[in-house]
């Protein structure tokens, strides 16, 4: 009778065997964000474009879990635009794996362009933020591969540098992985 | 897919459990509580509430076609002093639980385990819509003041695997009101 006993209060841990065996690993999976501060100093300016390289390897929580990775879930970009001159400015965020494009058309003809339809009036200042990025977004899928790599390259065209500052970039990556 | 093959769970439930229904008891009940994100970063807590049936099979069993529509809460992230907001976004689930404890006789308060699958449409902006398959567990306390009525609580683990990998795990709190037909 004892055993009978012992024996039921143990049942309740077969359906939570089964539960783990349909499941696979994904109910140990954990969802976390990075939020990358790209500092004023790494980001580098030519005449018309401004880069800056995303290095996940410096975070403990993307070294924690990248061997585990499940997905790449969101990628966000934000930044501010101040245009000093007096017409309006458009401009255009490409990535690339190769931190050496040097000039425009090779940004344009190597790169991919994620970001398009910034616009920025004169003597105005524009915070992108991640609402505003969703809407600019294009090419995620490119952009969520590159950034499993671990390390990027961000291209921002603008019509020149003289005039239009790119800065307060911050980069906000959100990954699952298996706990 | 995943839906037709949820809805055929549901109806193979219902329909082998109909001589049951004709000779035996069973419920329909709402509820509505709070949906918390486990291990997740980037979403918040939110409400849930749904609708649910339980037909008792056995004296120790008994099947819950169920619908949820959940809601995962916004989530702030801070930097230099800025707020940016990411939007939460919505869990719209149906399918079937398995209860099993001591479901006859005339006890006021009955403990149970929770066994489910169900199909889950994930919303959450910019992104497409992901119908995905989940399962879920836990347990909960039905406590009976009257022969028909019936006040629950219960704490459910419901795990949605994504696309590609990976899942969202969220602990469902809920409590709800249960309304008997049938014979005890």
């Amino acid at each position: 009778m004892d055993r009978k006993k012992t024996n039921r209060k143990y049942f309740w841990i077969l359906p939570l065997l089964i539960i783990v065996l349909l499941s696979g690993c994904w109910i140990f999976s954990g969802t976390w964000v990075i939020i990358y501060k790209v500092d004023k100093a790494d980001i580098f300016a030519t005449e018309h474009f401004y880069k800056f390289t995303v290095d996940l390897t410096k975070k403990s929580v993307w070294e924690d879990h990248k061997d585990d990775l499940d997905n790449i879930e969101d990628i966000a970009i934000t930044f501010k635009l101040a245009n000093h001159g007096a017409s309006t400015a458009t401009g255009q965020v490409y990535v690339s794996p190769d931190s050496t494009l040097s000039d425009t058309s090779a940004v344009k003809t190597s790169a991919t362009i994620i970001l398009d339809g910034i616009s920025v009036p004169g003597n105005d200042s524009l915070h992108v933020k991640m609402a505003d990025y969703y809407d600019l977004l294009q090419n995620f899928e490119t952009l969520r591969d590159l950034v499993k790599t671990g390390v990027f390259t961000a291209y921002a065209i603008v019509p020149n540098t003289f005039d239009v500052e790119f800065r307060d970039v911050v980069v906000v990556i959100t990954f699952s992985a298996s706990l | 897919m995943k839906k037709i093959v949820c809805l055929s769970m549901i109806v193979f439930f219902v329909i082998g459990a109909s001589p049951v229904l004709s000779a035996g008891r069973f419920s329909i009940g709402g509820f509505a509580g709070l949906n918390i994100p486990i291990s997740q970063e980037d979403k918040g807590s939110g409400i849930l509430y749904g609708a649910k049936g339980r037909i008792l099979l056995l004296p120790f069993l008994g099947v819950e076609p169920n619908f949820v529509f959940s809601e995962y809460g916004d989530k702030d992230h801070d930097y230099d002093g800025v707020t940016d907001t990411r939007k939460g976004g919505d869990i719209t689930s149906f399918g079937a639980d398995l209860v099993f404890g001591t479901f006859s006789g005339f006890s006021k308060a009955r403990f149970y385990g929770i066994l489910g699958i169900n199909s889950n449409t994930l919303k959450w902006e910019p992104f497409e819509d992901q119908t995905r398959l989940g399962l879920s567990f836990g347990t909960g306390i039905e406590f009976l003041p009257t022969d028909v009525f019936s006040i629950e609580v219960r704490a459910r683990v419901h795990s949605i695997s994504l696309e590609g990998e990976g899942g969202r795990n969220n602990l469902e709190l809920t409590a709800g009101l249960n309304y008997y037909f049938g014979p005890e």
